[in-house]
């Protein structure tokens, strides 16, 4: 079955009709060939026959007989010479005649093995080359006075049937190869717009729409052909606007697929920035962790060492590390207030307290609390401008910016040095600097000291450790000032911290 | 002879309240305050213990550490790691830079000393 299926439609018609053609011709051939046999038999026995009633009565028995008076000799050889002429008829194989009591009388010609029985064969069904035909020579009275038998040769025949069946047959397979031949090409005419249809169809397979059928005939084929043209348009409409669709949604797809990779993008960015942050906090709590420590380290070991009784400590001893612990105490109290500040500030969470301020008055009175509290008895000098302008600002903040710098410039100071505080009011802002005489700020860091928990490394900034956070506050306290702060060289030594502030009219405001 | 302990740390009021008590259960004591008077004192010094902070001026405890026990020359000497940092990463650093020991501040003086004695026993016994 799988064969037949992939035998082409063509192939399978003209082996159809051809085997359908075989069949009938066939029957048709053998019923012609046996009808031809049986008439041409059946003249064949009423010829014999006629042959042997005209041999007999040419022969005259009964006048031989009286001729020659019964000499059977005479009578032999008579009939002998008259056999001998007829079986110069090709078809004719012997002539026999016999008495009336069935004696033999002369025999011509090439007789048969077997017995006479002086009968004739059956004309239908012969079996041998030869037809015997027997006949009973009868006197004008109707007596019995001899027989003949004669043999016909009917090889003849049987050759000329068998080739006229021959012919026949050749005949047959050359109008199958006719009628082979004309079935093809009228298969191919009629299924030449098949054909078309067919590779129209594959062209649509191949999203070739631009094909159409020739729709020349009426019939069934005609029909389908022109179903497919509509069917064609109707696709490539179809198609084309799908086309359409699925482009617009890919560009569609295409932008949101930009978009989302912007947002991607920006994400990462703010992730990173968060993450940044985070790092940022957690270095910063530990650090605060670990600054918080230090001091609460030496405030719990000395409580400890001046409880222990084992070591003997004179009350000298036990004052000083008392000392200890208030100042280690007071350092963390600090540190906590810087932390909060700087959270503050970070987050943007502090709120200034602006008020109209004398300018002179703040500074004097800061500087005022550092003059009492001097142990290096440092010479504390202001000058500035008489009439300088009442200020929009929060005085705790800028006292607190004024504190950090004046406590750095004293820790740095040497014994009964000076710290020079100057006032001066440009158009509109005033500028105030703090010089000290101490061991100056190289300049590779004067921009770094304001970072958070920048320290220089030296000596003294170890023996007096703040949070690192002082100048890091002030800088953000004077640029919510909208001021600006900064560092310069001490002529010939030292540092100088300036900052400036605007005079304008700012009513309170957050940020 | 008395055992030797360097305490390397910034902070003078620590490096005051760690001799004091040191010096109390009859420990030879040299203080340093940063990392290269540190690594200065250590070959002078030879000491059997190192008391040693991690943020330290001009060479870092961990350098510190690293130098010491890179040096076959220190190999019997003990670190121990005195740090206001108790994170744990500073903790696995510390002992993987060969350090003996890892205490926290702030600390109990008892619980210090008490560990420093086990560290030099359990060493004078092995030698």
């Amino acid at each position: 079955m799988k064969i037949l299926n992939k035998l082409s439609f063509k192939f399978k018609l003209i082996s159809i009709i051809l085997i359908v053609n075989i069949v009938i011709s066939s029957l048709t051939m053998m019923l012609l060939h046996n009808k031809i046999k049986k008439t041409i038999i059946q003249k064949i026995g009423l010829r014999t026959n006629t042959i042997v009633n005209i041999i007999s009565t040419s022969a005259k028995i009964e006048d031989i007989y009286l001729l020659f008076s019964n000499d059977k000799k005479q009578i032999t050889q008579y009939l002998e010479r008259y056999s001998k002429e007829i079986l110069n008829e090709p078809e004719i194989e012997y002539v026999a005649f016999y008495g009336k009591n069935e004696e033999a009388l002369s025999l011509v010609g090439s007789l048969p093995d077997k017995k006479f029985n002086f009968e004739s064969d059956d004309i239908n069904n012969l079996n041998n080359s030869t037809y015997n035909v027997s006949k009973d020579i009868f006197s004008e009275e109707g007596n019995i006075i001899g027989h003949i038998m004669v043999g016909f040769s009917i090889q003849n025949i049987d050759s000329a049937l068998k080739e006229n069946a021959n012919i026949s047959f050749k005949l047959l397979i050359f109008s199958f190869l006719i009628i082979s031949l004309i079935i093809y090409v009228v298969l191919t005419y009629f299924l030449k717009p098949l054909q078309l249809l067919y590779q129209a169809s594959t062209n649509v397979v191949n999203k070739n729409f631009d094909c159409y059928v020739p729709v020349s005939s009426n019939d069934e084929i005609g029909k389908i052909s022109e179903q497919f043209n509509i069917m064609v348009k109707e696709l490539k409409s179809f198609y084309s606007g799908l086309e359409k669709k699925v482009k617009a949604a890919t560009s569609e797809l295409h932008v949101s697929n930009k978009e989302l990779q912007e947002q991607t993008i920006k994400l990462m960015k703010i992730n990173l920035q968060l993450k940044e942050m985070d790092e940022k906090k957690s270095e910063f709590v530990s650090v605060v962790a670990h600054d918080l420590r230090t001091p609460l380290t030496s405030i719990l070991g000395f409580a400890e060492t001046i409880m222990k009784t084992e070591l003997k400590l004179t009350e000298e001893q036990k004052s000083k590390y008392l000392i200890i612990i208030q100042q280690e105490s007071r350092r963390l109290g600090r540190l906590i207030s810087d932390f909060l500040d700087l959270s503050k500030i970070e987050e943007g969470r502090i709120h200034l307290k602006f008020k109209k301020v004398n300018f002179n008055e703040l500074v004097e009175r800061t500087v005022e609390t550092f003059r009492i509290n001097n142990n290096k008895n440092i010479n504390f000098v202001i000058e500035t401008d008489s009439n300088i302008a009442e200020i929009n600002l929060d005085p705790d903040r800028i006292s607190q910016v004024l504190q950090n710098i004046l406590s750095n410039a004293m820790k740095y100071s040497p014994s009964n040095s000076a710290i020079n505080i100057l006032l001066k009011q440009y158009y509109n802002f005033v500028k105030i600097s703090v010089s000290d005489f101490g061991m100056g700020i190289p300049n590779e860091e004067k921009e770094k000291v304001f970072q958070k928990f920048y320290r220089i490394d030296n000596d003294i900034s170890r023996k007096e450790r703040g949070s690192g956070l002082g100048l890091t506050i002030s800088k953000a306290i004077i640029e919510l000032h909208c001021g600006r702060i900064w560092v310069e060289d001490n002529i010939p030594n030292g540092s100088v911290f300036i900052f400036t502030l605007p005079i304008r009219n700012f009513d309170e405001y957050k940020i | 002879m008395n055992e030797k302990i360097l305490i390397i740390d910034d902070e003078e009021n620590i490096v005051q309240l760690l001799s004091l008590n040191l010096m109390c259960e009859a420990y030879n004591i040299d203080v340093a305050y940063d990392g290269e008077e540190g690594l200065q004192k250590v070959e002078t010094f030879m000491p059997n213990l190192i008391i040693l902070d991690i943020r330290l001026p001009k060479i870092t405890g961990w350098e510190v550490c690293q130098k010491i026990k890179e040096n076959p020359k220190y190999k019997v000497i003990s670190v121990v790691i005195l740090t206001a940092s108790a994170q744990r990463t500073d903790r696995d650093k510390a002992f993987s830079l060969g350090a003996d020991e890892f205490l926290s501040k702030p600390f109990e003086i008892k619980f210090i000393v008490d560990r420093i004695k086990a560290i030099l026993e359990k060493k004078s016994k092995n030698l």
